[in-house]
């Protein structure tokens, strides 16, 4: 995949996850599109490190702009998060579509943890309850949403 | 030869033309043989449209090309026309609020995004700064309370909204007067807290802001008490509304100054 074409696959997922996905909440909690093209990017593509924390950063604060939370923690999350795939995709195979599922589920759950730090850093965590609830959801939602996403030619590897 | 002038011709024509005025005027004969007809007219017309659809087949086709190309065209039209319909309804109660409502409302805005993450409930609005919009604003449908605006740029506005657990809400229940604390859960309900352990609510309470601080102004609607209970730690009560303005579905608001 070229650079140019995997920026503009960052932008088109933060268009439709603020314009489409919020309409697709199942007990509050929504698919991530972002964190799925993020991970498909870092583990199936094989981009160099400089240009994935590039990535990573741009829609880590792409979705910061479009959050009500503190602005940077998502750019922050990304990058580590970027890094960590990465590092996990170079020890162990990630082939088919089950495994890819499984950690996607994986990293949704960091982020959701990343975030939950970051909150209770600043002073505004959301109670063990909503967190679990939303975190768990999400994670399996986003799961699931990865399955179909990764039958797109375009996004195949 | 065939002789007029014989008596017994002229009865043979004076009896069918009886016979055929009759046929044509009485319905009591008609119907029977028009019933009696019906069968070989069905199924010559039949036949006949059946031919003629072999004969005029392909321009038969290319009609019903045509003529579906134009049902999509009137379809996708119809849904336009609907949701503009839907979309009147809506604007005009807003409008009637409007024009209705004591409360100072700086401008009307529509949705055009909602947050990206789980971790806020956050919608993105289409007025701004520009348009005298500030950070602090309140956000509100003509139903009840909407939310609050946290953010401005110079046309786009950030309204997090009340089902969110960062924004907490002054309320009051309007039958008891009880106070209490309203946050969200990113659900479809929020929760009452910090009432007291003999504190008089009852489901299908109404719930309103209570105007305590200058954040919100008094009396905006909230939603209705569904659950009571008491709260883990046995200190007081929590009450479980159902909030009145759905926020999973709203497309506009209006800003309100506090």
């Amino acid at each position: 995949m070229k650079r140019w074409f995997s920026l503009l696959v960052v932008f088109a997922a933060v268009l439709l996850q603020v314009m489409l996905i919020g309409h697709f909440k199942f007990f509050g909690a929504k698919p991530d599109l972002i964190l799925i093209i993020l991970v498909i990017m870092a583990g199936f593509y094989l981009f160099q490190l400089p240009w994935l924390l590039t990535l990573a950063f741009v829609s880590g604060i792409l979705k910061d702009v479009f959050s009500g939370n503190a602005f940077g923690v998502n750019a922050v999350i990304f990058c580590c998060l970027a890094v960590l795939i990465i590092r996990v995709s170079r020890r162990i195979s990630i082939e088919g579509g089950l495994r890819r599922a499984a950690l996607i589920m994986a990293v949704v759950l960091l982020d959701a943890i990343g975030t939950r730090v970051f909150s209770m850093l600043l002073g505004n965590p959301v109670s063990w309850g909503i967190f679990l609830r939303i975190g768990f959801l999400s994670a399996i939602y986003t799961a699931l949403l990865s399955l179909l996403i990764m039958r797109i030619p375009q996004l195949r590897p | 030869m065939f002789a007029f002038r014989k008596k017994k011709n002229l009865i043979y024509i004076a009896l069918a033309v009886v016979l055929f005025l009759a046929a044509n005027l009485t319905p009591v004969v008609r119907t029977p043989v028009l019933n009696i007809f019906r069968f070989p007219l069905v199924l010559f017309s039949a036949l006949g449209r059946e031919v003629g659809g072999i004969i005029f087949y392909h321009r038969n086709m290319k009609e019903n090309a045509r003529l579906k190309s134009e049902m999509d065209f009137l379809q996708q039209k119809v849904v336009a026309l609907n949701e503009i319909y839907l979309e009147n309804i809506r604007l005009k109660d807003l409008l009637a609020f409007k024009e209705k409502s004591s409360y100072r409302i700086v401008a009307a805005a529509r949705v055009i995004g909602r947050s990206a993450d789980n971790w806020s409930s956050v919608i993105i609005i289409d007025k701004g700064a520009k348009h005298g919009i500030c950070r602090g604003m309140v956000a509100m449908t003509y139903l009840g309370l909407a939310g609050r605006v946290i953010e401005t740029t110079s046309f786009t506005s950030k309204v997090m909204l009340i089902n969110d657990p960062n924004l907490g809400v002054s309320a009051i229940i309007q039958r008891s007067r009880q106070e209490g604390l309203v946050s969200g859960t990113f659900g479809n309900s929020l929760i009452l807290r910090y009432l007291s352990n003999d504190a008089d609510v009852k489901t299908s309470d109404t719930v309103i802001t209570s105007g305590l601080t200058d954040v919100y102004p008094k009396g905006i609607l909230i939603g209705k008490v569904v659950e009571v209970g008491e709260e883990f730690s046995g200190l007081g009560r929590y009450c479980v509304i159902r909030p009145a303005v759905n926020t999973s579905n709203i497309e506009e608001v209006l800003i309100v100054m506090p």
